[in-house]
């Protein structure tokens, strides 16, 4: 993840309430949490509602964060619970998402990418999508927005062995099924 | 090196570390490890041909718009507040500096004609601060007077200097 430039003074301005300051903080976080909203619902049109939840509870709850503590990993532990509130309101429905809906940046793939890759891409991608929510949500984070396992673990509030553990299943998940769906598209 | 080591390789390493030359060579002539290799390498670059997607501006706008009212006004007033509340006191601290330092050290610095002439010049001005302040005198004789004064003077202050801001803040918003 790219570091944002004066973020303490900015969310130092914020806490005094300046709008200015919150919306360049959200500005450079947005894209990060929906990515992973829409990771983890499968669903962009839900995925946007959750994004602009979690800027809200940001919004309310500014006050009370301790500015000795990361912005970064403050943000995506609402993002992490405001999508774990969304699923328990839900009724029990299979992990599994659709294939075909679940992936930021699945669509639109750029023409001159080689073939092999846009299938290995293609292939990640689905697999992500078919992984339990924790294991895809730590690989995601630690992957697509760069954080390291123990700002992981401060977001998901889960211990870094626990997170350690959740990477090391999920790479190993994500291995079987891309080479899965790579034997049933043989480049 | 068999396929264990690489696995176990590839899920020991932090994302951006170079893969080691020996991995690289088992993956040559093993399939199996040449995906798990390859899945690897697509991983770290995931950021780049998986784009992070972009907020719709009108969730955007209402996310920001709740910045200029509810709560984000009142995290407003409590800045202006605060910053009101420390120059108040700021001030209070300078003015009862000034006036129980300033007399001795221009007594002690400036000549007696000097201070004549000072004195003529602004009779007109603390000949009626002098009598308004010797009303409150006996006040400064009890600890809780001192402690009343104070706390009316911070009061004036803080209300004078919050008033200001305030002012400049609504003239902001409306341009």
């Amino acid at each position: 993840m790219d570091p944002l430039p004066e973020e303490k003074l900015l969310v130092e301005r914020f806490q005094k309430g300046d709008a200015a300051s919150f919306a360049r903080l959200m500005g450079h976080y947005e894209s990060y949490v929906l990515g992973l909203l829409w990771r983890l619902t499968g669903d962009r049109s839900t995925a946007e509602d959750l994004c602009q939840e979690t800027f809200i509870k940001v919004l309310k709850g500014i006050r009370s964060f301790r500015r000795d503590s990361s912005f970064k990993t403050w943000v995506f532990r609402i993002a992490h619970n405001t999508a774990l509130d969304h699923a328990r309101s839900r009724r029990p429905e299979t992990e599994e998402l659709d294939q075909n809906a679940g992936a930021p940046g699945g669509a639109g793939e750029s023409p001159q990418r080689h073939v092999e890759e846009a299938q290995l891409h293609e292939a990640v991608e689905r697999a992500m999508g078919q992984l339990p929510k924790a294991q895809r949500e730590v690989l995601h984070m630690l992957y697509w927005d760069g954080l390291t396992v123990a700002e992981i673990a401060a977001a998901v509030g889960s211990p870094e062995g626990t997170v350690k553990t959740l990477l090391f299943r999920g790479r190993k998940a994500l291995r079987e099924r891309v080479a899965s769906f790579c034997r049933e598209v043989p480049a | 090196m068999t396929c264990e080591d690489l696995l176990k390789a590839l899920d020991e390493r932090e994302p951006g570390e170079a893969i080691p030359e020996a991995l690289r060579l088992h993956a040559e002539g093993c399939p199996d490890c040449a995906l798990a290799l390859r899945l690897e390498l697509a991983l770290q670059e995931a950021p780049d041909w998986s784009p992070r997607p972009a907020l719709s501006a009108a969730a955007r706008a209402r996310v920001l718009s709740r910045t200029r009212s509810g709560r984000g006004f009142w995290g407003v007033i409590q800045g202006v507040f605060e910053e009101s509340a420390l120059t108040a006191g700021t001030l209070l601290l300078l003015i009862a500096a000034g006036v129980f330092v300033l007399p001795s050290v221009l007594r002690n610095t400036l000549k007696p004609q000097t201070l004549e002439a000072a004195d003529r010049v602004l009779a007109p001005v603390l000949g009626p601060l002098s009598d308004l302040v010797s009303q409150f005198a006996p006040l400064a004789h009890q600890a809780w007077g001192v402690a009343l004064l104070g706390l009316a003077g911070f009061a004036l202050l803080f209300a004078a200097v919050f008033t200001a801001r305030m002012m400049r803040l609504e003239a902001r918003r409306a341009f």
